[in-house]
């Protein structure tokens, strides 16, 4: 069914407009033809309340109808999906890249155990970037000592807790980057 | 407890009232003749609770009670002023409206008992 309201003031016009874009999203979960049918029952309703408004401007009409109607809620801004889509990827690969890393210092945790003179984390001279190492290296300074198995357990279980926190907000079914991607 | 306290009470559960019986006055309004939503919801803003309605909320409604089968619409050219789309109820809508109307008078008969029995 067709219907259609016309406006001639840029006000009402854009009133209406923003209406209409409303409407749609409020029933974007219907199939098309029911979508359309839903969009025509609305402005009938519309017409039928800016009928009996009794405001003296066009504008003021709508405003009063669109009162009547009641608030719909507005589509989101066009740039959140994507963005979701990225954050989406990106936290993928930040998840999958950190907890290989997060592996590798368990690893060593458990090499620790065997190797306790051996496995550590070294500094060498010269080097600021401290290196993970089996053996141990003549020539560097072993860093922790033995605080390297708390120091690793520590850094797993916080950078896990990160982690999850991160699965939670970017990858989990109910999370608000997910809701954002299916829009 | 104050009076705003109780008013908050009561909004809350005058909210949730108002949901359980929205469908049973919609199925009672279109037993009376069919009717198009704006017909619809000047009968509904008459019960109370409802006088501040936001219209459009009658719609998703109107459409859920079509998908279950408990009412009909149909789309009708107006010789003036926009088409119309009316309602009608259909005989599982009657029944349907018959069996609330039923848990509703046995509510109020529970009600009533449980009140008379308290005051007593």
């Amino acid at each position: 069914m067709d219907v259609t309201l016309e406006f001639s003031t840029p006000e009402a016009r854009h009133l209406w407009s923003d209406f209409l874009r409303r409407l749609d999203w409020s029933n974007r979960h219907l199939p098309r033809a029911e979508r359309e049918d839903a969009q025509a029952e609305a402005m009938a309703h519309m017409a039928e309340l800016i009928a009996i408004s009794t405001q003296e401007t066009e504008a003021d009409r709508l405003r009063d109808a669109l009162s009547r109607f009641g608030a719909l809620p507005s589509p989101p801004p066009v740039w959140r999906a994507p963005l979701a889509i990225g954050l989406h990827y990106l936290a993928i690969m930040i998840i999958g890249a950190t907890g290989l890393v997060l592996l590798i210092l368990l690893h060593m945790v458990v090499m620790e155990l065997f190797n306790p003179a051996g496995v550590g984390l070294y500094l060498y001279p010269g080097d600021p970037v401290p290196t993970l190492s089996y053996e141990n290296q003549p020539d560097a300074e072993e860093v922790l000592g033995g605080w390297f198995i708390p120091a690793m357990l520590l850094i797993i279980l916080a950078t896990g807790a990160a982690l999850y926190g991160l699965w939670r907000l970017t990858l989990a079914p109910t999370g608000p980057v997910s809701r954002w991607m299916k829009r | 407890m104050t009076d705003a306290e109780m008013d908050g009470i009561l909004e809350r559960w005058s909210s949730q009232a108002r949901k359980g019986y929205f469908e049973m006055l919609l199925l009672a309004r279109l037993k009376a003749g069919r009717a198009y939503g704006y017909q619809i919801v000047a009968t509904l803003k008459q019960a109370p609770g409802f006088e501040n309605l936001a219209e459009g909320t009658v719609y998703p409604v109107l459409t859920r009670m079509k998908k279950d089968g408990l009412v009909t619409a149909e789309w009708v050219a107006e010789d003036t002023g926009p088409p119309r789309k009316y309602y009608t109820v259909t005989d599982l809508g009657e029944r349907t409206l018959e069996a609330m109307r039923s848990i509703w008078r046995r509510m109020d008969e529970v009600l009533s008992t449980q009140t008379g029995k308290e005051f007593d």
